[in-house]
């Protein structure tokens, strides 16, 4: 059974929905009556922005409910999607450490109920297996693992690297967590708060003013609001660097292999450290000092590319060239100098 | 190769009694599907047509006569809609399909043809990158097909239905196989939780089938240490999804008299393939004992290992073409239909009947006899019982009309 506490720990499952929906709340008496709720959600706000960051305030549960609901409301107000995704982000890393260490019951009572993970709710069963050292206690339908699993893009994510047996998926805790975490995420970025709610009375909208005030400091501190020079169909890149590239420069949250291919990707072709780290600036993530650290190593070290077979297994490949199709090319890079040669040709002929 | 207006009226005219005598089913959910035509006197291909009655499908159907019928696997709100953003995509059945063109198969060097469209060229087996007398690459290729490449192809459905029934849960009701009139068999699936899938998801399915991405270890196949000792532990014929697989198809590959072959395509250095060859029985008794011991052989570590569970799952994953399954909005052959190449049925075949059933037999349907003249060199081929050809260019024979069909749907003869 959840409790309270549960659904300040979970804000955004059905039940913390309807217990908010209860309490009737009139948008134009919100400062007034809830100054708390308020400064609470600019408080998570701020450390989202700042510190990508999602914190737990234990000691005021009510305050802690109410304040996910406001702090999303604040996010459609301002309409900015680099902070939708940096709240989802935060948000499911905090969920999924609460997840790690919750009871089985109530792992069920989430995962199954309508709305949480799922408009209509995970068929999720416990139960134990061994299988060589690892013990799986989850087995989760087949259809619901693909619904989350498939945002990974990393190999051990792959259904064929899960024991699966009659429909279902088996699952250790930690596995489970993580992909009840992502579908928390994913329910976020879906669900907006309608447009007739956003007419926000004067102090409220001073408050969401500060946060967007903070939101551009931010951007133009650390994001720079570079944008990322993402080629044009037909351009030099590989369709997959270009696939890559034009999610990153939506902000959209690269998996690690990804990362780690771009940045692989660009470092052989020649860009600077600079270049490289400006490319991921606009990650829901974005942790400057991280990411140079590894562009650093990652050159240091002479990386190169993944090779094409690699990157399908990871599902990145994107074989729209034909030469990627045909399997002209086996590693990004050869498509990359060859359509430079190409191209360069090209000029060349039409400049004769 | 264009057929003469002569043949072209003969097959329509055989076409159409074929659809005129018989009451052709509505595939499930028919008024929400789109539906496709190819007729015999215009190129390319109607699409966006949908039907609201049986009536008017069978009339269709009765009235154009097409030369190939397809359906879509996903359902629509509006079918007839000419943009798929405009259709309202509800879900679709997951569909498989197996090729025997896209199969590796010996029979391939002997039935399949080129034919250099510059010079003329004409060569046996798979068409190469250039042609051999003008190195010209405008190559036609005239496939084939027989009882040794369909059969690898049903081969593979087996290994696909295996896959379907147990490691996703597919009961046999929902399942429907259906031979598809040429080359190869069509598997839909008809179950609620696949009918949403996304692309990717489906994907993922198509991946999890053909083996793709697996990674050993995450099966369980690793290398542990204990008491300064290296232990190989693996999974077992308890275990479940590829780490079953796994097992089994390594102790089915020691169990073959090919084990030497399949150990020398892996690459093992030769001793290695030596000490497995002489402990192949122990090698089965060791992995089939729950729990499987995989440290039974010295000299065999992890890695050579891994080198044999590669080839393994070669063995087990099923050969599917991974763009029809991905394709959410595709046609398909329509069921009952007949096949423009070859003039047999799109046969939908019941689990229980896929072992007994014969592609040359039992999607055939025509009934009298024609003379006919080979255009081009016609392999041989079989129907019925009967079996017909190698015909040479020029020669004139008389055949059943099912052969006739076939011949000339397959554009190497042409009605006298």
């Amino acid at each position: 059974m959840l409790t309270k506490e549960d659904l300040a720990k979970y804000p955004s499952i059905e039940l913390a929905r309807k217990y908010v929906r209860q309490l009737n709340i009139d948008i134009t008496s919100l400062a007034d009556e809830f100054p708390d709720v308020i400064s609470r959600a600019y408080q998570i706000l701020r450390e989202v922005i700042t510190r990508g960051v999602y914190t737990y305030l234990a000691s005021s549960i009510d305050t802690e409910i109410l304040a996910f609901p406001v702090a999303r409301l604040f996010i459609d107000a301002i309409g900015d999607e680099w902070l939708r995704r940096r709240f989802a982000v935060a948000f499911s890393k905090r969920v999924g450490k609460f997840l790690q260490g919750e009871s089985n019951d109530k792992i069920l009572e989430i995962a199954k109920m309508p709305g949480n993970v799922s408009e209509s709710g995970w068929d999720l069963i416990y139960e134990v297996k061994r299988v060589g050292v690892k013990y799986y206690e989850w087995k989760l339908h087949f259809k619901d693992y693909l619904s989350v699993a498939v945002h990974f893009h990393d190999i051990t994510w792959k259904m064929c690297n899960h024991p699966v047996s009659n429909g279902y998926v088996r699952l250790t805790k930690r596995e489970l967590a993580r992909l009840m975490a992502e579908a928390f995420k994913e329910r976020i970025l879906e669900r907006r708060v309608p447009k007739r709610f956003i007419e926000l009375p004067e102090k409220i909208a001073r408050t969401v003013k500060e946060i967007e005030e903070l939101v551009k400091r931010y951007k133009k501190e650390v994001i720079r609001e570079i944008p990322i020079k993402v080629e044009i169909s037909g351009g030099v890149y590989p369709p997959c660097v270009q696939f890559i590239l034009e999610r990153a420069e939506k902000g959209e949250n690269l998996s690690h292999v990804e990362r780690l291919f771009l940045m692989f990707f660009m470092l052989n072709i020649g860009k600077r450290e600079e270049e490289v780290v400006d490319l991921f600036r606009k990650m829901p993530d974005f942790n400057e000092e991280r990411t140079r650290y590894y562009v650093r190593h990652a050159k240091n070290k002479g990386y190169t590319a993944h090779n094409c077979d690699t990157l399908k297994t990871y599902g990145i490949c994107k074989p729209t060239h034909r030469w990627c199709s045909e399997g002209r090319v086996k590693n990004p890079l050869t498509f990359y100098y060859r359509m430079l040669y190409v191209s360069g040709k090209r000029r060349s002929e039409s400049e004769e | 190769m264009k057929s003469n207006m002569k043949t072209v009226l003969l097959l329509k005219s055989l076409f159409e009694a074929y659809y005129r005598e018989n009451d052709i089913p509505t595939p499930p959910h028919f008024s929400k599907r789109e539906f496709g035509f190819m007729l015999w006197d215009k190129e390319g291909m109607i699409r966006h047509k949908t039907f609201y009655s049986r009536t008017e499908f069978l009339t269709f159907l009765r009235k154009k006569v097409p030369k190939n019928a397809y359906r879509s696997a996903a359902y629509y709100l509006d079918p007839e809609a000419q943009n798929m953003e405009g259709k309202g995509w509800v879900g679709a059945d997951l569909i498989f399909d197996i090729d025997a063109d896209h199969l590796t198969t010996p029979c391939k060097e002997i039935h399949d043809r080129w034919i250099c469209m510059k010079c003329g060229t004409t060569g046996i087996g798979k068409k190469p990158a250039r042609c051999l007398n003008c190195k010209s690459t405008v190559i036609n290729e005239v496939s084939w097909i027989c009882d040794q490449c369909l059969n690898f192809a049903k081969d593979e459905v087996f290994k696909l239905l295996d896959f379907l029934f147990d490691d996703f849960g597919i009961s046999e009701k929902e399942v429907k196989v259906v031979y598809s009139g040429h080359r190869g068999y069509h598997v839909h699936v008809d179950n609620e939780a696949v009918k949403e899938l996304s692309s990717d998801e489906r994907r993922e399915i198509v991946d999890y089938i053909s083996g793709t991405g697996i990674k050993v270890e995450n099966l369980g196949l690793i290398e542990v240490s204990a008491g300064g000792r290296k232990f190989i532990i693996g999974p077992d014929l308890t275990s479940e999804g590829w780490g079953k697989r796994l097992v089994k198809s390594i102790i089915k590959v020691f169990s073959s008299p090919d084990l030497d072959k399949v150990l020398i395509e892996t690459g093992i250095p030769k001793r290695k393939i030596d000490i497995l060859l002489v402990n192949r029985e122990k090698v089965v008794t060791a992995l089939s004992s729950v729990p499987s011991r995989w440290d039974i052989l010295q000299g065999i570590g992890i890695s050579i290992w891994k080198n044999i569970a590669s080839a393994a799952i070669k063995k087990t994953a099923a050969q599917i073409d991974e763009p029809v399954t991905v394709d959410i909005h595709r046609l398909i052959r329509l069921e009952h239909s007949l096949h423009g190449s070859t003039g047999f049925r799109v046969t939908p075949i019941s689990v229980t009947d896929l072992e007994r059933f014969d592609p040359f037999k039992d999607a055939i349907i025509f009934k009298g006899e024609k003379e006919v003249i080979f255009k081009e060199y016609c392999p041989e081929f079989r129907i019925g019982d009967e079996v017909f050809g190698p015909y040479q260019k020029g020669q004139k024979v008389e055949l059943p009309l099912s052969a006739v069909v076939f011949t000339l749907a397959k554009a190497v003869a042409e009605l006298l």
